[in-house]
């Protein structure tokens, strides 16, 4: 009886393990042994609906597709400071400041579509669009000619990115029995600027490194849609080459959330 | 027709002289301030406006053979020469001037040769030098221009302490030659005995020069480089380059003669226009593509008439301000038309 009970503990912690492990799928019958063998855990109510999907229809396993829809925003970042230097009377010397401008884009909020493709349990490939109505806007300070500097009242970037990413999954991080899936992601693109009046598109690459965590609810036995989820990730976004008062890349944060589907 | 100064101020200009063979039809004040960025001449033929610009290249100029001012005939050549040079070598624009050789005769004769050369008069104490045209009135084609510099001062063509940089005035006037006006881009301080000094300017048609030993002039600014293309551009370049238009006004009213400057954050080029009627309309060419900051203030940090040939009705009571959007600047294009908001003082 000593032995029977060893047995089942083991099983039961062979089980936790493998939840933990972002592996979904638990074996009924090492359940039952587990509650039969530990009678303090029998008097607690079971999971309510212990995740008994085949490995086919595991979200997150090898060669899927996951496809999320989110909110994305954009937090605010300088965009850099640039003087109006002119050329001064005195031969070699210091450049005569006209006025700064310092430009910032404002937070914004957009939307982020993209698609994931699983390569492994752990890594996966990602391809983003976003596309975000920011708003830049410039102050102007140290003119002599007015003292009390200038604030513009800031004009509409239509911002696009089309990104891809790598995408590790923290394994032994997950939680809720592999429901919930920490991972990180890093990845670069293309950023596309379209100024308020259309007339001028500005150019660059854009740059992420973040991670999130995704959280796959009730799973699904049949159809094409193996489950749904919610997601929400943070990043630091690195834009390179679009507006800039000084040529330089600009940090922002940025935040996005909403919902995944596994397939 | 415009000259250049010394610390202090502009001189009396010399009137433009006539083509006698044509028909002589009003100019339009003779120095209308500019269509374009940075500051050109017009001349008006009936009810068409012509630029005053060269029609033929390269221009064949003369140097007077004579020594003054400290300043061989040669190293004048070649200081005159250098300026040329450095005239052809912007890039967004084609001009090119051929050096005939040296005359006895004196600038500012009516030869019909274009001669640069040393003038002693003491009497301009605050002019450096000084620019006049021959021009078709009907066509706004210059044909002939003469430039003279003062050997009332002290020369240099080595950046000599206490002696003007001969280059850097030469690059001025020849700039004149070509049809550039006055830029406003520079700030001056009035001197206790009357006058301006400059503190600093960025653009080399500034209408006060550096003080004697100073040789940063020599090398055209952004603005001289929009002037000279929009007069002269090289092909290819209207449709790499933009504009911005657009009126200033006051309490709903145009300004006239304010002094526009559209600012690249990204490269630091500064270039400037005026509001050239009383609607308060500029236009700023040959900008390259980019966001644009645009900062309007009154023309105060040298004379009007450095500017204007006909001062009257110039509005300069009002406040430095700028405008509350950058504006983009695509290729070959020109950015939705902008209006600056200004208060009074």
């Amino acid at each position: 009886m000593r032995r029977r009970a060893a047995l089942a503990v083991r099983l039961a912690a062979v089980a936790a393990f493998t939840l933990a492990s972002g592996v979904a799928a638990a074996q009924s019958t090492t359940g039952k042994k587990a509650a039969a063998s530990q009678p303090v855990q029998a008097k607690k109510p079971l999971p309510s609906r212990p995740v008994t999907l085949p490995a086919s229809r595991q979200p997150g396993r090898p060669g899927s597709f996951e496809v999320s829809a989110s909110a994305s925003w954009l937090g605010p970042g300088s965009a850099g400071t640039s003087a109006a230097v002119l050329t001064p009377s005195v031969q070699d010397g210091q450049g005569y400041t006209w006025f700064r401008a310092k430009g910032e884009y404002a937070s914004s909020v957009g939307v982020r579509a993209a698609i994931g493709y699983n390569l492994t349990r752990t890594f996966a490939v990602e391809g983003a669009f976003v596309y975000s109505p920011s708003t830049v806007r410039f102050v102007v300070s140290d003119d002599p000619e007015l003292t009390d500097g200038f604030t513009s009242p800031g004009q509409r970037l239509s911002e696009y990115f089309v990104e891809a990413s790598i995408v590790a999954q923290l394994r032994p991080l997950s939680f809720a029995r592999g429901r919930g899936r920490p991972f990180v992601s890093g990845g670069a693109g293309y950023l596309r600027q379209l100024h308020a009046e259309k007339s001028l598109v500005e150019t660059g690459q854009i740059y992420h490194a973040g991670g999130g965590v995704k959280y796959m609810l009730a799973p699904r036995r049949r159809g094409m849609v193996r489950a749904f989820g919610l997601c929400i990730d943070g990043r630091l976004n690195i834009r390179s080459g679009g507006f800039s008062f000084t040529g330089a890349s600009v940090l922002s944060p940025a935040v996005s959330a909403g919902i995944v589907a596994a397939f | 027709m415009t000259v250049f100064t010394q610390p202090v101020t502009r001189l009396p200009r010399r009137g433009v002289r006539w083509l006698a063979c044509l028909l002589a039809v009003a100019m339009s004040g003779g120095a209308a301030p500019p269509a374009m960025a940075y500051q050109t001449y017009t001349v008006r033929s009936g009810t068409r406006v012509e630029m005053l610009k060269w029609h033929h290249f390269p221009v064949r100029y003369f140097v007077t053979d004579r020594a003054a001012g400290g300043i061989s005939a040669n190293d004048l050549q070649g200081a005159v020469s250098r300026a040329f040079n450095t005239w052809q070598g912007v890039s967004t624009a084609r001009v090119s001037a051929e050096f005939v050789g040296f005359t006895p005769a004196d600038p500012f004769d009516d030869d019909g040769m274009s001669t640069l050369g040393f003038l002693s008069r003491p009497d301009l104490d605050r002019v450096l030098g000084a620019t006049d045209y021959l021009i078709n009135t009907t066509t706004g084609e210059i044909v002939e221009s003469d430039i003279f510099f003062n050997s009332a001062f002290p020369w240099s063509v080595s950046g000599e302490s206490g002696r003007f940089d001969l280059e850097s005035i030469v690059l001025h006037e020849t700039g004149h030659l070509f049809g550039l006006g006055h830029s406003a881009i520079g700030e001056t301080e009035l001197r206790a005995g009357g006058g301006r000094t400059v503190i600093a300017a960025e653009a080399v048609m500034f209408p006060i020069a550096f003080p004697a030993g100073n040789t940063s002039a020599r090398t055209p600014r952004p603005d001289d480089e929009a002037g000279l293309s929009s007069l002269y551009p090289r092909e290819g370049v209207t449709a790499e380059t933009g504009t911005i238009s657009g009126r200033v006004t006051r309490d709903g009213q145009g300004v006239l003669g304010a002094h526009v400057v559209a600012f690249d954050p990204e490269t630091g080029a500064l270039v400037g226009g005026f509001t050239v009627n009383a609607q308060g309309d500029f236009t700023i060419a040959r900008l390259e593509p980019g966001s644009y900051l645009l900062r309007a203030e009154p023309v105060d940090d040298a004379d009007l008439d450095s500017f204007f040939d006909d001062a009257r009705g110039v509005d300069v009571d009002f406040r430095v301000a700028y405008h509350d959007r950058m504006v983009s600047v695509p290729k070959g294009g020109g950015a939705p038309a902008v209006e600056i908001k200004v208060v009074r003082k």
